[in-house]
């Protein structure tokens, strides 16, 4: 039982006790005052009566006449007249009885016996008769029923007042405490809120004033954490020059990108060599030569942000070689990023950063997952030579020879279109297990479109296509009516991930939310997985956070790279799970550096108590270490590979 | 207020528990309780201060209340009568407490040495009572004196329930049957003690006074001076 029930209880009990007890002792004064009240009553009625029968003493009918008019008169059980010489009844009233409107338990309750009184009535000097006068309690009773029924008006009032008043008051001061038990609610929901408001009572204000102190500790501890392993990964992952990523980066994601997997899609490799790197060094110096390296970085990076693609990565590897990987990118969008990046390479000749005419080759390389790392930059490198061997334009393209047929996007839309208008959508499940005992804690939800010929084709190939044609939402939507069909036969948890387009437009987002705020049983076991690389603003995020957690549902991110900063407030947005992107987590058992940069992520979660989730795992060493680690779950073809329902292994 | 009530009905039963008491007492020696006179002088002197010939008047009656006790009923009569006539002048209240009027106690009417005829009818129901004549056979008397053409009370005593009563009055020295006071005309005799109960056991008399009456107040001064009635007799 709550505080609040167990206090208002306590005071409606006592209010009950003191009142039946003070109605109980003013019943019994009351009643000592009517039993006197009816004694004398009594007398005086014998007296008068004796008084007035002494001169009809020998008068029969007169003494009957008057005994009647006082008995019919007045409010008395019986009044009898006795002959004293032989105690014979000479005249004898009585009233039924009865308790009139007073009902019969109560009379018993009171037990108000009759009173009586008695005169003498005189002939001359001798004693002739007696008057004997007996009161009738009725009266009495009804008043102190009446009396009963006012005073039971009165505890009632007095009651319900006091519950109204007691309710309210114990509900302001209590305030704090549910003020309080939501911040320890929200801490369990890895939100770090502290109460703004101290409140009044003293014992309560201590106690705030600890969880507030603590709530500011654990944030102090993550937000060093935090920056700890923010720092980290810039030393491990980022060139100090240009700002772009490093080798090591590019070497994971390229590795990642190949690997056959969810997101890994077709797309290009772009690499771009300065022309006489050397001579340039000698002839302008290192400063310039730096210079020029950062605005060949900021065109890279302004390229990225021109297609709106935050999952390309632009890296520096070495020197004056930078490359650009560009999942989703077709053949001719490749040819006229490569036109373009040429153009403003001349304009920075122009600018005198360089002196060499062309400032640059570029060599473009597709890549389609199952690849070999090595054999796409191979290409890559035999198409910047043939670049650097044409001097009529600053890059050459160059495909595997044996590679797919290219659909054109005409086939693909029709195709998209009509598999989402006919919902020829299909759930994929890819088990999540926990490290330590390999529990499933729970399923990611994959999309899989049925082709004409009833082949499941796997997102990473048309998710590029979806996002063009603008269909992310739709998709999203798709899924989560799935998810929730799915859901309501199979209520297990499981993650479904969304869009940046359906985090984008504020319509499409209310309408999602929506539809899992109308199914809170399946709410309940629905984790919502947002892109690291497509996070909104901080302040937008909190908001969704909190949009969020009202429908039900959680919110987790995935393929979470370490950027702690994107996500501004972590400890305000109750979080389920941080899932690790699998470009730091292949082959981590080998790599000293991932396994520094993960267990820093680690401390900083783990000082909030967040899980983490690593992704792509794919073989016994790095679950190993993932163990050790102490990393919560994990996903990849080692864990299960994605599958439809009904053949789960 | 109501807690001062139920307590002051606790106290009220005292005197009964003690009257309760005292009977057990009587039933176990045979005798009637007597009252302590030095005491009764104790606390009259501590009212008054210095008693003077009042205290030989007081003392004279406890000596009475000894002397009678061997007496026939007619004998015990006579003595409270005499004593009474004797010892009181016949004035009026005003005169006397300066009250219109006042029941006073016979211990009040002999330190007074002067009463009206109330005062000799309750000091000679009292010396009666005392001297174990039953409250049945007595009665006080409103009567009217036809010579004087005042009102006057005077105490009878019934030798049965309908007999012709024996009048003990200040006017005349001597007890004389009722039929022999032409001079006075009944009005109306009351029963100072004991009530009527109705009841399954109706009719009978119960131990305790009639309640709310001029009466009651007097036997509570009585109690105050230490003269005990025995109501249950």
């Amino acid at each position: 039982m709550s505080l609040l029930k167990q206090l208002f209880l306590a005071i409606c009990l006592f209010l009950v006790v003191a009142f039946a007890g003070s109605f109980a002792t003013s019943l019994e004064s009351s009643r000592e005052q009517l039993i006197s009240q009816l004694r004398s009553h009594a007398q005086d009625a014998a007296t008068a009566l004796g008084l007035s029968l002494t001169p009809h003493v020998d008068d029969p009918a007169m003494i009957e006449l008057m005994v009647s008019s006082i008995f019919d008169s007045g409010y008395f059980a019986s009044i009898r007249v006795v002959r004293i010489a032989d105690g014979q009844v000479l005249v004898e009233r009585k009233a039924a009885p009865g308790n009139g409107e007073v009902p019969g338990w109560f009379a018993r309750l009171v037990n108000l016996k009759a009173e009586g009184g008695d005169a003498l009535i005189m002939r001359g000097w001798e004693q002739a008769a007696r008057v004997e006068v007996v009161s009738h309690p009725q009266f009495a009773l009804a008043r102190l029923w009446d009396s009963a029924l006012g005073s039971l008006a009165w505890l009632l009032g007095c009651g319900v007042v006091s519950a109204i008043l007691g309710g309210w008051l114990l509900r302001t001061q209590l305030r704090p405490l549910d003020q309080m038990v939501q911040q320890a609610r929200a801490i369990t929901r890895r939100e770090f809120l502290t109460l703004p408001r101290e409140p009044r009572t003293p014992e309560l204000r201590r106690v705030v004033q600890a969880m507030n102190q603590m709530v500011e500790k654990l944030k102090a501890l993550f937000a060093e954490e935090a920056s700890r392993s923010e720092k980290l990964r810039e030393e491990a992952y980022q060139d100090s020059l240009s700002g772009l990523a490093n080798r090591r980066l590019f070497d994971a994601r390229l590795e990642a990108q190949l690997t056959p997997g969810e997101q890994s899609a077709a797309g290009y490799l772009l690499l771009l060599r300065l022309n006489d790197l050397a001579g340039l060094n000698q002839r302008l110096g290192g400063q310039r030569t730096d210079a020029l390296i950062r605005e060949v970085a900021g065109l890279l990076q302004g390229a990225q942000a021109q297609h709106g693609k935050p999952d390309w990565l632009a890296a520096r590897s070495r020197g004056g070689e930078f490359t650009l990987l560009a999942p989703g990118l077709d053949g001719s969008g490749a040819e006229r990023l490569a036109e373009a990046l040429s153009d403003q390479l001349e304009s920075l000749q122009r600018t005198g950063a360089s002196d060499v005419q062309p400032v640059a080759h570029l060599g473009l390389a597709a890549f389609r997952p199952g690849e070999a790392a090595a054999s796409v930059l191979a290409r890559a490198d035999q198409a910047l030579a043939s670049a650097q061997a044409n001097a009529e334009r600053p890059w050459q393209r160059l495909d595997e020879s044996n590679g797919q047929p290219a659909q054109d996007s005409h086939a693909w839309h029709a195709w998209i279109d009509s598999a989402l208008q006919k919902s020829q959508l299909q759930l994929w499940f890819q088990p999540v297990r926990a490290c330590a005992d390999g529990a499933l804690l729970q399923q990611k939800l994959l999309a899989r479109l049925l082709d004409p010929q009833g082949q499941a084709v796997a997102a990473g190939q048309f998710l590029p296509w979806v996002e063009r044609f603008g269909w992310a939402a739709r998709l999203d939507r798709a899924m989560l009516e799935h998810a929730l069909a799915h859901l309501a036969q199979h209520p297990e948890p499981v993650a479904l991930s969304l869009s940046a387009a359906s985090v984008r437009e504020p319509r499409e987002l209310r309408q999602l939310l929506e539809a899992i705020k109308a199914n809170p049983q399946q709410a309940a076991l629905l984790t919502l997985e947002l892109d690291e690389r497509y996070l909104p603003p901080p302040a937008e995020l909190e908001q969704l956070g909190q949009a969020v957690r009202e429908t039900g549902a959680s919110l987790g991110l995935q393929h979470f790279g370490g950027r702690f900063s994107l996500i501004g407030n972590l400890t305000h947005l109750g979080l389920a799970y941080l899932k690790l992107d699998g470009s730091y987590i292949r082959a981590i058992d080998q790599d000293q550096a991932k396994r520094l940069f993960i267990e820093a992520v680690f401390r900083a979660t783990n000082s909030i108590d967040l899980p983490l989730i690593a992704e792509m795992v794919e073989s016994e060493g790095e679950l190993r270490v993932l163990r050790e680690m102490g990393i919560k779950g994990a996903m990849g073809r080692l864990i299960g590979a994605p599958a439809p329902w009904g053949e789960r292994g | 207020m109501q807690p001062l009530r139920g307590a002051r009905r606790l106290f009220v039963c005292l005197p009964h528990l003690r009257a309760g008491l005292a009977l057990l007492l009587v039933l176990a020696l045979g005798i009637q309780a007597q009252w302590d006179f030095d005491a009764i002088l104790r606390s009259a002197e501590q009212r008054w201060g210095d008693l003077g010939p009042a205290r030989q008047r007081i003392r004279d009656w406890g000596e009475l209340l000894q002397s009678a006790r061997g007496q026939d009923e007619a004998g015990k009569l006579k003595a409270a009568n005499d004593f009474f006539n004797a010892s009181l002048a016949f004035r009026d209240d005003r005169s006397v407490w300066g009250q219109e009027d006042y029941w006073a106690t016979p211990v009040e009417a002999l330190y007074k040495g002067a009463g009206d005829c109330e005062d000799y009818a309750i000091a000679k129901y009292v010396t009666l009572r005392q001297l174990g004549i039953p409250s049945d056979k007595l009665r006080i008397t409103y009567v009217k004196a036809l010579r004087l053409n005042q009102a006057h009370m005077v105490l009878t005593w019934y030798a049965s329930p309908d007999a012709e009563p024996l009048v003990l009055d200040n006017l005349i020295p001597q007890i004389r049957p009722a039929s022999q006071r032409q001079d006075l005309l009944p009005v109306y005799a009351f029963n100072a003690e004991g009530l009527w109960l109705p009841g399954p056991g109706g009719g009978k008399r119960s131990g305790s006074s009639k309640q709310l009456s001029r009466w009651q107040d007097l036997l509570t001064k009585m109690r105050g001076e230490g003269l005990i009635l025995d109501e249950t007799r």
